[in-house]
């Protein structure tokens, strides 16, 4: 980080400015780089990407809800976050290897180890296929709000905060006005899914 | 009437505060209007998740309007999916700003002519390590057992220091210790690691090289790459490999006992990174 300090840093991302985020770029090879040696190659170069990018989010998301990591050492912190990540990551798909074979066990018996594994892949595949299409679709929707309208959303259907704290956060001037702008908000996000 | 005015009407209509007059003329609205209507299922769905309207009344109004049910689920997914939708977007965002290193390496990195390419160096460095093996590590008393399993099992460890085109000094000096290192040159890398260790010493590899240059020809120096590995071995990234050189360190200082109770430990540690080298030379 030559151009900005740290502090800068997080007084920048909570007022919302991402870009700042772009700093991170100096760790990058070095967590992208640890995490495969560490992993002795099993994780790939495309997944240490993703890794690193959902742990610059976790990063981002930490600092949001008030943590401070010690930042002196912000590169073994993402590194760490990686590590925590790609173990999690194992541990997921272990446990779905195993409940998957249990349950296929359970149906097929001795039977299933002979049987064709594609279609358990293709049903998967079509699972993530279709959540996506949604995610899409809501995404678009959410583009089209203004900034106002997803900052109050989010505030009310993910943080669970009240209109009161809505308004104070918004400095609207009462919950009354927070509710109607939410419902007015809601229901744009709702007509441009349907549309 | 404006959006507001009718969100306003309708939750008039939720409390029973409208006059009976504005609630005919929202019950015609909605009857005749089909935005209208539209309009005024979403907000029952929504006042439904919401729980500012009663189980009572939502069935009262799916007599009325069916959809409302559908409409509900709908709603339920959508609240579901908010944040990872809000994520995603988050993310598509943050991978323009960090992208790939591929995509970044081209402008930003050395260039790469044959004999600047990374794994140029690394092939070179691997057959000049195998033929000069025995020579490089080996003392001229074939008794040193010690030194023997040394020789027979060190291997360097894949230096990764980012270097940058047109960079600083840093950069260069960087280069500089690669290059050296690679070609196995570790007496001339020590006092430039050092160096780089007095600008960043919170680094941890840069104190994993400086060990591993330690134990090089010509004049190797286990105890100082011991105490080295031994302040590393707990660190999250380079522990593993401090401690798989820590044990080549005692084994090149004669403490044969030493050096084999930490390959064993290793060997038997499921996940180490080192276990099939450990493993190899515990079997030897």
């Amino acid at each position: 980080m030559d151009q900005i300090t740290y502090e800068e840093m997080i007084a920048g991302l909570l007022k919302g400015n991402n870009a700042l985020l772009g700093h991170l770029k100096t760790h990058q090879a070095y967590c992208q780089k640890t995490l495969q040696i560490k992993s002795s190659q099993h994780c790939t170069e495309d997944m240490a990407y993703d890794i690193f990018i959902d742990a610059v989010m976790a990063f981002r998301n930490n600092v949001l809800k008030g943590e401070r990591p010690d930042l002196r050492y912000l590169r073994a912190y993402l590194s760490k976050i990686c590590w925590n990540m790609w173990m999690a990551h194992n541990r997921s798909q272990e446990r779905k290897e195993k409940k998957r074979e249990a349950v296929q066990e359970k149906l097929y018996g001795a039977e299933w180890e002979n049987m064709d594994h594609l279609s358990r892949e293709e049903e998967e595949r079509e699972e993530v296929q279709a959540k996506q299409k949604k995610l899409h679709l809501i995404q678009q929707a959410m583009q089209k709000l203004s900034e106002q309208c997803r900052r109050i959303l989010q505030l009310f259907i993910v943080e669970g905060k009240s209109m009161n704290e809505i308004a104070e956060m918004l400095q609207m001037k009462n919950a009354n006005v927070a509710k109607t702008t939410k419902s007015r908000c809601y229901n744009r996000l709702m007509k441009e899914i349907h549309d | 009437m404006t959006d507001q005015k009718l969100i306003q009407q309708m939750y008039r209509q939720l409390s029973d505060a409208l006059s009976p007059d504005e609630q005919a003329e929202l019950s015609r609205m909605i009857r005749e209007d089909q935005e209208v209507k539209r309009d005024w299922v979403i907000f029952l769905a929504e006042q439904y998740l919401d729980k500012e309207l009663t189980e009572g009344k939502y069935k009262l109004y799916l007599a009325d309007f069916p959809q409302l049910e559908a409409e509900v689920q709908q709603q339920k997914e959508v609240r579901s999916l908010w944040q990872e939708a809000e994520n995603e977007l988050f993310k598509s965002e943050l991978k323009e700003i960090l992208p790939p290193l591929s995509q970044t390496s081209g402008s930003k990195m050395r260039p790469l002519p044959l004999l600047q390419r990374k794994w140029v160096y690394a092939l070179a460095a691997a057959i000049l390590l195998l033929l000069c093996l025995p020579f490089v590590f080996q003392s001229g008393s074939a008794q040193w057992e010690g030194k023997d399993v040394f020789a027979q099992n060190f291997q360097q460890f894949d230096m990764r220091l980012n270097t940058i085109r047109g960079g600083d000094e840093t950069d260069s000096l960087k280069f500089l210790i690669q290059s050296q290192y690679q070609s196995g040159e570790y007496a001339k890398s020590i006092p430039l690691l050092q160096q780089l260790i007095a600008q960043e010493p919170e680094n941890p590899s840069y104190k994993l090289y400086l060990g591993i240059c330690y134990m090089g020809k010509p004049a190797p120096q286990p105890q100082d790459a011991i105490a080295i590995f031994k302040a590393l071995q707990d660190d999250l990234n380079f522990g593993q490999a401090a401690e798989w050189y820590l044990s080549l360190a005692y084994f090149l200082d004669d403490n044969v006992e030493e050096g084999k109770r930490l390959a064993e430990k290793i060997g038997q540690h499921q996940g180490h990174s080192f276990r099939t080298q450990a493993t190899k030379l515990l079997s030897n």
